[in-house]
């Protein structure tokens, strides 16, 4: 029995685990590779946290403006007055963070008034990664690598824990704990193009909302007009801020950038742009193009992290915490994910409950056991990449920057249809060890899910606001102001106005 | 491009048991890339490792046509060879199956030996300068090849290695750390900081031009400005150290008679080991007798060590509290 | 044409290998390298000093070359690559200024920061040329295998030995030489001298996997551009055989010896009797000199 088992290995999970253990908690850490595997490593935004209170109040004000009326504003103003002090804390524990004499730097983003991204060169994710994963190193957080979480360890309406496949030897195991902290990340491999690792199939959305939790803001997807082509690539919008330009679907350094400084401030992406697509952007412009980058809702959290299942929090990508809105400011990203991090952890590890010794997690394993039993002696394989690169498509054709009613009817029903076609495949081989095909039909499952939840919200708002543009609805409707809820019903998902 | 994979499925390195995987892709998809394809197409049960797909994770690091590469940085047209990849492990890596390697013994052990997060030391504001060297450090991605080039592992897989020593150079150049000492006295131990050759393969094998080798040899200097020349169990290496800097800081120039004996400790026990050889040698004139006189300048070089001891007196005073 | 340098012989080869000092001289005066040894210069730090230390000893020993305006050449892999890495260093005109100012400046001496480093197989394939040295061969070395070790430092970093294509010049001689070229995975590594005090089980395990290659794969000698190595393969040979219960018994030449004994020098001149690895039988399977090659190559 752990205190606090968090899931996933990300900047979220690895910020609610540090804190978990700072409360005295007993912390297992489970994800899918090792932490700083994480598809977090890849981000090369900044950390929005501007220093004194005049810059605060531009924070709230741009990061409210960019959400359109769709932010929650207690959130917006509990993480903007804390980020400095994340920031400090993070500068602590070890992140390089670049300075101007000995005080932090902050830059430009777009979309911000002021300069106030904190950052480290190109590699602020994965800094940020690595020092948050030294300090679990150093402060004994328990780690689980290679397990891929299938799904909530239920006691009546309470979660207990979760049960997990252990992806080397194809064991199921039952993990309880008195807290679970789901930090998962987001669905993007449900859309292509996107700026999707491997591991992001938006597991800890499917679990929860499969387990009663509602999301909520799920039709807000975000794209970045920044992929690099031909790869998964975003470069980072520092590159803007630093006098960059995007024009014409290329990035043009414009001479704002001597070679000396583009080689010191973006080392890992000269290196990253010339092995990808062949470019030297100190001579020629990088191309791009737009590709979904983030989903900005999630499971329903407080701002301490709760969701409404009693012992469940969420952190990070997979959290619906109401503080984007309708439309994210680059540089908040991090932000969120290191603040609602930290404060699911600090929740989690404070009141983890007693509970009490019980054979649910043993079933719920056995159930899983079963599931998966069946699953392996199904077809599967191609099939089921197939579904997956459908539904990517679709997302992308359908649910993606440009919305309409009849698209979203069809793609809910096409995802119905995928769904019934994915209940009748498997994992394509009776392999227990290292069986991808086995996990690549679980993520599908998972991806399903949720793009279907999406596809349902988008529907529902009959309005374009922030990142949600309907062709049908063009303008903002401002009797719309209400966050949409899903929760999974009986025949699929049911979405509502929270508060309505 | 029509790409046939020969992807090892067992065997040994030497002699590998392949399977071939044919597959259609672009010659600009990354290596990577295309062996998702393939396992999600047409064989689910291929084992390797790979999450980001752009070059930060570390994760898919293989050994492609006898090349080790982290494959998601390199492409298919440049890679094939006759339209053929060949897939195996990289060297020196245990293999749990296939081509997935046992990263927890070959590394996340080591690398985790040393990365115990900075513990505060409350002291003065940092400057940007100082922290270049952890920025730099910080931009590894674990992904082995250093390791994997290593010298040293080649012959003992319990050396630390390379990527681990990577992590130890971050702490001991991080200025906001409180244990810096303790942290180069642990890297002292035997297979840490001091079992390194300075062969320079890890710097040439570095994908991201972190040059390792330099890190470890900077690590090293670090060392002996806080006084410690080696681990705690190897007292020879110690000697060595003082001996070879006594010799040049005494003559400007190495005197390897002097150093030998000094280093096997003292006259009486370290005349015994090195006679042997010595005899052997003098008879064989491959040895002189005489001693490398005084350099002319050899005050000149004093002053270099003096001044070096002086400004890194307080670190010494410090290891012996 | 006769190359003149200013010549950095280094500790080894003035002290446990005096042979290869004295093979140095003698073929160098063949190929008209004109040599004007430093004597007032400092260890360079063989790897083990602080780069604190060594790069100012280092910028000494440079400036002193420059002021006679030479290029400073090396004999021994290790004084290569450290000096080579101190002057590569050296080349940033603000630490220049303050190594200047701190250490050298006192005695007057200022580096500017010009000295070109060169180890002597540089020098035999750059400036003599490989044409020169064919031309004059009086006892080709056909028939007799020789595997090439560099040891570390003339094979890399990158940067320090500045030109690719030097990665190859040791069995460029050996086969101008007549040799067969027995080609050995790690050439390029370390021979194990490094690791003695440290670790020495890693060196003997080093050691014995080249030797046991080259010996494997039919080398008649192996060639060393680096006396450290030396020290290593032909010094530790039997104590690594001991540990190891191998038996190699294969002599290990240094570079001018090899290039010495293909002009038709005596071979106890050129100090092969001096070696704890017997060259007797090797010396025996030369051909006599004036033997004309039996291929052109």
């Amino acid at each position: 029995m752990h205190d606090v088992l968090v899931i996933g290995g990300g900047i979220a999970g690895l910020r609610a685990a540090v804190a978990a253990r700072s409360t005295g908690a007993a912390v297992a850490l489970l994800s899918q590779s090792h932490p700083t595997r994480s598809y977090s490593v890849t981000v090369q935004d900044g950390i929005n946290a501007p220093d004194g209170t005049e810059g605060r109040d531009s924070h709230v004000s741009d990061t409210m403006a960019a959400g359109a009326g769709l932010n929650v504003p207690m959130v917006v103003n509990s993480i903007c007055r804390d980020a400095p002090v994340l920031v400090e804390e993070l500068d602590r524990m070890g992140v390089p963070f670049n300075r101007v004499g000995s005080v932090i730097d902050r830059v430009g983003a777009p979309g911000s008034s002021q300069p106030r991204s904190a950052y480290v060169n190109d590699i602020t994710g994965l800094t940020v990664t690595q020092t948050l994963f030294e300090q679990a190193i150093g402060t004994g957080v328990q780690f689980f690598e290679e397990w891929i979480a299938l799904s909530l360890i239920m006691d009546r309406d309470e979660c207990v824990g979760a049960v997990a496949l252990q992806l080397a030897t194809g064991a199921v195991e039952a993990f309880e704990a008195r807290a679970v902290v789901l930090a998962t990340g987001g669905p993007r491999r449900a859309f292509e193009p996107s700026t999707a690792s491997l591991h992001c199939n938006g597991g800890g959305l499917a679990m929860a909302y499969r387990a009663g939790a509602p999301l909520i803001d799920m039709e807000f997807v975000q794209y970045t007009p920044m992929v690099l082509s031909g790869s998964r690539l975003a470069l980072s919008p520092l590159l803007l801020g630093a006098g960059a330009v995007l024009e014409d679907g290329n990035v043009r350094l414009n001479g704002a950038l001597d070679d000396a400084q583009l080689e010191s401030r973006f080392p890992d992406t000269l290196l990253r742009v010339e092995a990808l697509s062949g470019v030297d952007i100190r001579k020629d412009p990088a191309p791009v193009h737009s590709g979904m980058a983030r989903l900005l809702g999630g499971i329903d959290v407080t701002t301490q992290g709760e969701t409404s299942v009693l012992g469940l929090y969420a952190a990070g990508e997979c959290a619906g915490t109401g503080f984007h809105g309708a439309q994210a400011l680059d540089g908040n990203f991090l932000l969120v994910s290191i603040a609602s991090g930290k404060n699911a952890g600090l929740t989690a590890g404070a009141h983890t409950r007693r509970v009490d010794e019980s054979k649910v997690g043993e079933q719920a394993a056995e159930a899983a056991r079963t599931a998966l039993d069946a699953a392996l002696g199904r077809p599967g394989g191609a099939p089921v990449a197939a579904l997956r690169s459908d539904l990517a498509s679709l997302m992308h054709e359908k649910v993606g920057q440009s919305r309409d009613a009849n698209g979203l009817k069809e793609a809910i029903q096409r995802i119905q249809a995928m769904r019934e076609e994915h209940a009748q495949l498997g994992a394509g081989s009776n392999t227990r060890d290292f069986n991808f095909g086995l996990v690549q039909y679980l993520e599908v499952g998972s991806l399903l899910d949720v793009a279907e939840t999406i596809a349902a919200s988008a529907l529902e708002r009959t309005e374009s606001r922030g990142v949600h543009r309907r062709t049908d609805h063009p303008d903002l409707d401002t009797s719309q102001g209400g966050r949409l809820q899903v929760t999974k019903g009986r025949d699929g998902p049911h979405v509502s106005t929270e508060n309505a | 491009m029509e790409i046939t994979f020969k992807f090892q499925r067992g065997g040994t390195r030497a002699n590998p048991e392949y399977v071939d995987y044919q597959i259609d892709v672009p010659p600009e998809m990354t290596v990577f890339d295309a062996l998702i394809a393939v396992r999600e197409t047409q064989d689910g049960t291929l084992a390797f490792r790979g999450n980001c797909s752009v070059g930060f994770c570390g994760d898919c690091t293989l050994s492609v046509n006898g090349a080790q590469k982290v494959t998601c940085l390199i492409n298919v047209g440049k890679t094939q060879k006759e339209g053929v990849i060949t897939v195996q492990p990289i060297r020196y890596a245990p293999v749990e199956k296939d081509v997935m390697h046992n990263m927890r013994k070959f590394l996340w052990d080591k690398v985790d030996t040393f990365a115990r997060g900075v513990v505060p030391n409350g002291g003065h504001p940092v400057t940007d300068e100082e922290l270049r060297p952890v920025r730099k450090a910080m931009r590894c991605t674990t992904c082995g090849l250093c390791d994997e080039g290593c010298t040293v592992i080649d012959v003992n897989l319990d050396f630390y290695g390379p990527a681990a020593l990577t992590k130890l150079y971050r702490f001991a150049f991080d200025p906001r750390d409180g244990i810096t000492a303790e942290r180069l006295r642990e890297g002292s131990e035997i297979h840490g900081i001091w079992d390194c050759v300075h062969c320079w393969e890890a710097t040439e094998h570095c994908p991201f031009g972190l040059e390792p080798t330099h890190l470890i040899m900077d690590t090293r200097d670090r060392a002996i400005a806080h006084g410690i020349k080696s681990g705690y169990g190897n007292k020879m290496l110690e000697r060595h150290y003082d001996a070879f800097e006594e010799s040049i800081s005494r003559k400007g120039w190495l005197d390897e008679r002097s150093v030998a004996l000094q280093t096997y400790g003292g006259l009486i026990k370290g005349g015994l080991h090195t006679l042997p050889l010595g005899i052997r040698a003098l008879r064989k004139g491959k040895a002189t007798l005489k001693p490398h006189y005084k350099r002319p300048g050899a005050d000149r070089i004093r002053k270099i060590f003096d001044r070096y001891n002086r400004a890194n007196a307080g670190l010494r005073k410090e290891k012996q509290r | 044409m006769s190359h003149r340098f200013a010549f950095y012989p280094g500790c080894v080869a003035k002290g446990f290998c005096p042979e290869l000092y004295e093979s140095f001289v003698r073929v160098a005066a063949e190929f008209d390298i004109e040599v004007e040894e430093l004597r007032d210069v400092g260890c360079s730090g063989a790897g083990l000093i602080p780069t604190e230390i060594a790069d100012p000893i280092n910028a000494r020993t440079l400036a002193k070359a420059e002021a006679m305006g030479l290029p400073l050449l090396t004999i021994c892999s290790t004084c290569q690559g450290v000096i080579g890495g101190s002057a590569l260093r050296l080349t940033d005109p603000a630490y220049r200024a303050r190594i200047n100012r701190e250490h050298l400046a006192e005695e007057g001496l200022e580096y500017q920061g010009t000295t070109d480093v060169k180890h002597f197989m540089w020098a035999l394939v750059e400036d003599v040329g490989l044409d020169v040295v064919r031309s004059r061969i009086t006892r080709p070395l056909d028939g007799l295998g020789f595997s090439p070790f560099y040891g570390c430092y003339l094979r890399r970093p990158i940067d320090v030995i500045q030109r690719p294509e030097r990665k190859l010049y040791l069995e460029q001689v050996t086969e101008a030489l007549g040799g067969t070229n027995v080609d050995i995975s790690g050439k390029g590594k370390c021979c194990g001298f490094p690791s003695l005090t440290a670790n020495e089980e890693n060196a003997f395990a080093m050691t014995a996997k080249h030797l046991g290659e080259a010996v494997d794969k039919g080398a008649n000698a192996m060639v060393v551009p680096c006396p450290l190595c030396h020290l290593e393969m032909d010094g530790e040979q039997s104590a690594v055989e001991k540990a190891t219960g191998r038996r190699f018994d294969l002599p290990i030449l240094h570079l001018p010896q090899v290039v010495g004994l293909a002009i038709g020098l005596d071979p106890k001149e050129l100090g092969l009797s001096r070696h704890m690895v017997s060259t007797k039988k090797f010396v025996a399977q030369l051909q006599p000199v004036g033997a004309l090659a039996g291929t052109a190559s």
